[in-house]
């Protein structure tokens, strides 16, 4: 489903009649703080639209579709492969570097006041699938074919290397600091490896660990 | 309520967990793969006393100083029928030299040679190929001394007056391989053995000609071979 295709729905849903109760459209952009490798802490941002229903009272159900950047990972991966055939060698090097990801997502959430109906404080806990994910960070194939004849290419990364989506669980913690206006901060934590699996060893792991803080505005 | 914290909690810790692992900034890996392709015999030849062990391996350049070998395959049409050759060849800086290889005839009355169906029918385990020219014999060659002139110098079995020897196919079995990014090649791994003479070249005497001869023989024994022949 393309990103118009998801935008559409959620801006629609309320058309549509399909939470009985009010509902709320806002946007949300966000600082982000990655985990990167060995336990740093990155950078990034993002920014999501949201649509909010309420189905009981004081919680209901938000539907976000969202984009992010987020930087300063540094894993890699080199494989070198010989290939000895009966008509001919082949030698190989292929080398990956994730430094950075930018990713799409749909999310969708249950959101509750904390303590009564008129508190200012709220939470949400939901689930995120992110996809059409795509690397930043340098990628190198060397090939040499027997007899001096070889090819060299550069450039992103193909599906060979990179997963390209993500499933996870998000945490967030929202206060309200004037009507319409909220202060967020979100943890959230991927389950599937960005790299993609290799076959014939262990290869690189980068799970997706955000801390982020952002300011959602509800626009009508 | 209070689950619902508890699992946060627990999920808040999880994360960062996982977040924190250590890893080594480069993960490397290394293979190598060789096609299980080799040559191996036993030789005497009139300048020696006793037979002289003789190995071709695929990819031993790899691990030591070995000269680099292929194993190239290739198939030609004659007056006599059609042959399939496979050619165990050394690549220096500057030429390519031929030092074994083994010559199968195929009978002339097959209309598509070199298929699956034809190649298991011709190299079925058990099969006998006498050393020779002309359907259903080998011709093997091989080599003995540094080439002097040409780049395929060697002795082989047709150039003696009635051929000795013979090759045995003791097993036939399915083989392919996938070169990167390109289709996958399949076949027969083929092993035999064979034992037999080589009529000895003489660049004196022009062995290309059809009618060269010689009674001076190379003996041959011990030989075993597994070699690859991919489906046409």
């Amino acid at each position: 489903m393309s990103r118009l295709s998801l935008f559409t729905i959620l801006l629609s849903l309320p058309a549509f009649g399909l939470f009985a109760q009010p509902v709320s459209f806002g946007l949300t952009p966000r600082l982000i703080a990655p985990v990167v490798t060995d336990a740093k802490i990155g950078q990034g941002w993002g920014a999501e639209a949201w649509s909010k229903a309420e189905i009981g009272p004081g919680n209901g159900l938000k539907l976000k579709l969202g984009y992010q950047q987020i930087g300063d990972y540094n894993s890699a991966v080199e494989t070198k492969r010989t290939y000895v055939f009966p008509d001919r060698t082949i030698r190989q090097t292929e080398s990956a570097r994730i430094k950075g990801l930018e990713t799409w997502y749909v999310d969708l959430s249950f959101w509750q006041y904390t303590w009564d109906i008129k508190s200012r404080w709220s939470f949400e806990l939901g689930a995120r699938y992110s996809f059409s994910t795509q690397a930043r960070g340098p990628y190198e194939l060397r090939q040499s074919l027997s007899f001096g004849s070889g090819r060299f290419s550069s450039g992103g990364f193909g599906e060979e290397m990179l997963r390209g989506h993500d499933f996870g669980l998000h945490l967030s913690g929202a206060f309200e600091l004037f009507d319409g206006c909220w202060l967020e901060a979100q943890a959230y934590q991927g389950f599937l490896n960005q790299w993609r699996d290799f076959e014939d060893f262990e290869g690189p792991t980068v799970y997706v660990t955000t801390l982020s803080a952002g300011l959602a505005f509800r626009l009508f | 309520m209070k689950n619902l914290f508890h699992f946060s909690l627990v999920f808040v810790i999880v994360a960062l967990a996982l977040g924190c692992k250590k890893e080594p900034p480069l993960i490397s890996y290394e293979e190598v793969y060789v096609s299980p392709v080799y040559t191996q015999f036993e030789f005497r030849d009139t300048s020696r006393v006793d037979f002289v062990l003789q190995e071709y391996r695929l990819g031993s350049y790899l691990e030591d100083e070995t000269p680099r070998y292929s194993w190239d395959t290739w198939d030609k049409v004659t007056s006599r029928g059609p042959a399939i050759l496979v050619d165990i060849m050394q690549h220096g800086p500057w030429s390519t030299t031929t030092l074994f290889g083994m010559e199968f005839w195929a009978q002339p009355a097959v209309e598509k040679p070199w298929t699956e169906a034809h190649l298991r029918e011709m190299f079925a385990s058990g099969k006998v190929f006498p050393f020779g020219e002309g359907p259903g014999k080998v011709d093997v060659g091989f080599q003995v001394n540094e080439p002097f002139v040409f780049s395929d110098e060697r002795s082989k079995a047709s150039y003696l007056k009635e051929p000795v020897g013979q090759l045995e196919i003791t097993r036939s079995e399915n083989y392919s391989y996938t070169p990167p990014n390109r289709a996958t090649v399949y076949g027969l791994l083929l092993h035999c053995k064979f034992t037999g003479e080589l009529g000895q070249y003489d660049f004196r005497y022009t062995p290309w000609d059809d009618g060269f001869s010689t009674e001076v023989s190379v003996e041959i024994k011990n030989g075993e071979a597994t070699f690859f022949v991919a489906y046409r």
